[in-house]
């Protein structure tokens, strides 16, 4: 019996993915939390085996960070990230944190029970590719991860100086970056830039 | 021979100041004037109604221009942030013909004695696009703004998008059982087969829309640390009354989460007490725990490190009492 917690802060997708599991006698759900930050307590009560986690969760609390923390403590626990948003980090992010695998709540195609058994089983089971989502000309994939890292450094207002710093390029590099990416949106401007890939939820920083 | 060449010297030195196309008044320490060039006498006259006597006293008077002759002393903030006025010995002027000039008054190096030097320039093409550039960047400024709203809210948006994603589809499947049982009702042969789809179709389409909240409302902060905690064998005890603002509370339920986590790991509490008082503009919360205290001064790991970093950004302050019982003291303005 696999003991699962999901984090998850809408009740209608939290009851979505019970009935899922209930399918499967081999799933059994512990409890649900809306907070990712509560999790880690949870886990200390040692019965978790399987953690469905969400990325933006209740009080705009990050599914991942929870998972990088928990993943440093209990490294048996599996954890299997889920999201609806198409941001562009997300499963390097989780990858990265050592999550096990990660579930597109929209955009997917692998059923959500199935991945839960190959996860059980030692898979890591994660998307080929991001969702394709379309920045003015282009589609997202055409924009390479630097690229994207300046488009988030943009969005949080951050002056071609401070992405210099923060990326540590040059500040040429930087207006290469920026020069390529207008290129390929054909967008007039940064500003039109930001505007869209934040509205198309193709970068959230705070998570 | 000798004064014949220095002054055809001194005839070709003005020239050439006068052919050029900024004023330029160069004087002693005392402000007569030592070379004085026509562009600055026209400009000076047209802003005091004289040419350069003293320049000491024309500076003065330049000082005090505010409308004068259809001129116009510029003061806008932005003159500065734009470095079109670097400090207090530079002037902006709007003239009657609408040009804009700037006057700057300098010492030439030599001492206290040291002659000075009085330039005029026309900015009038420079000014324009400085305003433009300050305007722009109030709009984006505002533009910025209203992105870090969004930024904040999308999440949220997002949220609403996935409900009202959920609804429709049981709306739609609904809508396509009604369809198959009226075609059902008004043939004339359908088969036990068909019947028993159509009542599966009708139980799913029922049991989805039962499970729809009315609404996607979170079950609060507390109530889920309460029941985490019930997990681990611990209780919340408040004492006191709670924050009523949201961003108190979240800044009180992080603190509760962090000193509950260390408390049971740590400490092995069961219990932990949470006490909320005020004073004048001050909420400040003691949490405390019946486990073993730590001995001696505690060394603050990644969770108490993070959230005394996410406590002072909102301008509240984390603070430790080391008595009989161990507590955490966050006082939030």
């Amino acid at each position: 019996m696999t003991n699962v917690l999901i984090v998850e802060d809408s009740k209608l997708t939290r009851d979505l993915i019970e009935r899922r599991l209930s399918e499967d006698m081999s799933f059994k759900v512990y409890t649900t939390i809306e907070n990712a930050a509560n999790a880690e307590i949870v886990c200390m009560g040692g019965k978790v085996d399987l953690i469905l986690m969400d990325i933006c969760t209740a009080d705009d609390e990050s599914g991942l960070k929870a998972a990088k923390k928990i993943k440093s403590l209990y490294p048996h626990i599996k954890i299997i990230m889920m999201t609806s948003m198409p941001e562009h980090s997300f499963i390097a992010k989780a990858a990265e944190y050592g999550c096990d695998s990660f579930w597109y709540k929209e955009y997917g195609n692998v059923d959500l029970l199935e991945i839960c058994r190959r996860t059980m089983r030692g898979e890591q089971v994660y998307p080929k590719k991001r969702p394709s989502i379309r920045i003015g000309l282009a589609e997202s994939s055409d924009f390479t991860d630097r690229e994207f890292q300046v488009i988030s450094e943009l969005a949080v207002g951050s002056t071609y100086v401070e992405i210099a710093q923060h990326l540590n390029v040059s500040e040429n590099t930087v207006k290469y970056h920026v020069k390529n990416i207008m290129s390929k949106s054909g967008l007039k401007n940064t500003v039109q830039l930001v505007a869209e890939v934040v509205e198309k939820r193709l970068v959230l920083p705070r998570y | 021979m000798k004064e014949s060449r220095r002054r055809s010297l001194s005839r070709s030195v003005k020239e050439a100041i006068d052919s050029y196309p900024g004023g330029l008044c160069f004087s002693d320490s005392q402000g007569k004037p030592i070379l004085v060039n026509k562009k600055m006498n026209s400009l000076v006259s047209a802003l005091t109604g004289h040419t350069v006597i003293n320049a000491n006293i024309v500076w003065q008077e330049l000082n005090s221009v505010e409308n004068t002759n259809g001129c116009v002393r510029l003061n806008e903030p932005w003159l500065r942030t734009n470095n079109i006025v670097v400090d207090d010995n530079s002037l902006v002027f709007r003239l009657a013909d609408n040009r804009i000039w700037t006057f700057r008054r300098q010492k030439l190096s030599g001492g206290e004695d040291a002659a000075v030097q009085t330039e005029a320039a026309e900015i009038t093409e420079l000014y324009h696009m400085s305003e433009e550039l300050y305007e722009n960047n109030l709009k984006l400024d505002a533009l910025k703004k209203r992105q870090e709203i969004l930024l904040d809210n999308i999440v949220e948006i997002n949220r609403e998008k996935e409900l009202l994603a959920a609804k429709m589809k049981i709306h739609d499947d609904l809508g396509r059982c009604l369809v198959a049982a009226k075609q059902a009702l008004s043939a004339e042969n359908v088969s036990d087969g068909e019947y028993k789809k159509l009542l599966e179709s009708w139980s799913a389409a029922i049991g989805n829309m039962r499970d729809v909240p009315m609404s996607d409302m979170s079950t609060s902060a507390e109530e889920e640390l309460d029941k985490v905690a019930e997990l681990i064998g611990c209780r919340i005890i408040y004492e006191g009354e709670k924050p009523k603002d949201r961003r108190t509370g979240l800044m009180m339920y992080s603190a509760v989460r962090e000193a509950l986590t260390n408390a049971v790991r740590h400490g092995g509490a069961d219990e932990i007490t949470v006490n909320v008082s005020y004073d004048e503009d001050m909420c400040t919360i003691m949490i405390s725990n019946n486990g073993r205290s730590p001995e001696g001064e505690i060394t603050e790991g990644g969770g108490l490190s993070d959230l005394r970093k996410s406590l002072e950004q909102e301008g509240a302050v984390l603070g430790y009492e080391y008595g009989d019982r161990f507590a955490l003291v966050i006082r939030i303005p």
